[in-house]
């Protein structure tokens, strides 16, 4: 069974995913922004999340040669292990079902605002 | 000209940083901010983040725990034999909490802070040294929760052998070697739930525990 992952951790191996050869810090901090909005993300947090989930062994990194655009120090690049792919995959399957779910009852979302409710249960008396 | 945040602040940000991620973060940061003043601001937002990442990494937590248990042990102990007085008075206990708890401190951010491509073979006693220098430096300023003399001496030399047995027996996590993509939680210590009939005992032994020391006290 894979290892279960949060949110901020979905978004974090979901921005790695996408941005394929080109996952790191900098980028991925970008792509967790984007995915993530209206929330703000910190890069702190996502350094945190990203020693957390290789510690898990779901992701990888290594440093490649240095850049002189930043001061001649290198990047650390990310990517998807086999073990994370199967997490994300199972997590996204889940966000899935719920947002069916919750759509199913309240008849979508409208830019991330909820429509007017389809089915209203009576409360029991 | 060249671009980018002044020397001096790149210094300080990369003097704080751990050195095992220091290459990288310099970097990222170097390619987001171009002048000092965001640079710095940002460093004070990233480094705790960066500091406490890497002090999970390196942390064992069961390894941590019998380390503070065996020195709080050694302190208790020596206060025991050389000047109960400073045992059983009011701030007895939390007095000789203190020099465990700075060599603890000391031993976890120098485990954070050890730069993984350099290797010795007694490098997992450098954090106990720099422990003990740092309980001793900080007594002055202490004043009335300072600890005897002997009784530091002491419990600081127990504290420093258990410590480094332990260190040497199970190594800090960031100079194990590490496989190729084997990840780093595979080699951590897990806490293994308590057996139902241990959990039973911890109760009445901590109750006659307080009880002993109370009569100790009287």
């Amino acid at each position: 069974m894979p290892e279960s992952v949060g949110q901020f951790e979905q978004i974090i191996l979901t921005a790695i995913l996408s941005l394929r050869d080109e996952a790191y810090g900098v980028t991925i901090h970008e792509k967790a922004v984007q995915l993530a909005a209206p929330r703000n993300i910190s890069l702190g947090a996502v350094y945190v999340t990203l020693d957390r989930l290789e510690d898990k062994g779901l992701i990888s990194s290594w440093l490649s040669d240095p850049t002189p655009e930043r001061g001649g120090r290198s990047k650390r690049f990310y990517r998807l292990e086999a073990l994370g792919e199967r997490a994300l995959e199972e997590s996204a399957a889940t966000a899935k079902r719920v947002a069916d779910t919750v759509a199913e009852i309240w008849g979508g979302f409208v830019e991330g605002v909820r429509r007017r409710p389809r089915w209203n249960p009576a409360r029991p008396k | 000209m060249e671009s980018g945040p002044s020397k001096i602040s790149e210094a300080i940000a990369g003097w704080l940083i751990p050195p095992a991620c220091r290459e990288e973060v310099l970097g990222d940061m170097r390619e987001r901010r171009q002048r000092s003043g965001p640079y710095l601001l940002e460093a004070a937002q990233l480094i705790p983040c960066v500091i406490y990442s890497r002090i999970c990494r390196t942390t064992d937590a069961v390894v941590a725990l019998a380390e503070a248990v065996s020195m709080y042990t050694a302190f208790v102990m020596a206060a025991w034999w050389l000047d109960r007085a400073a045992l059983l008075d009011e701030r007895g206990f939390v007095r000789l909490a203190i020099p465990p708890a700075i060599f603890l401190a000391a031993t976890i951010l120098a485990d954070a802070y050890s730069n993984p491509k350099r290797r010795w073979r007694l490098k997992p006693l450098f954090g106990p040294m720099l422990g003990f220098a740092l309980a001793y430096a900080v007594q002055p300023v202490l004043e009335q929760w300072a600890l005897p003399a002997s009784v530091l001496a002491w419990g600081s030399g127990i504290s420093l052998l258990l410590v480094s047995t332990l260190r040497l027996a199970f190594p800090p996590i960031a100079d194990q070697p590490r496989a190729a993509n084997a990840p780093a939680f595979w080699q951590k210590l897990e806490f293994a739930p308590l057996p139902f009939w241990l959990k039973g005992a911890l109760f009445p032994t901590a109750i006659m525990l307080v009880v002993i020391l109370y009569l100790l006290k009287k």
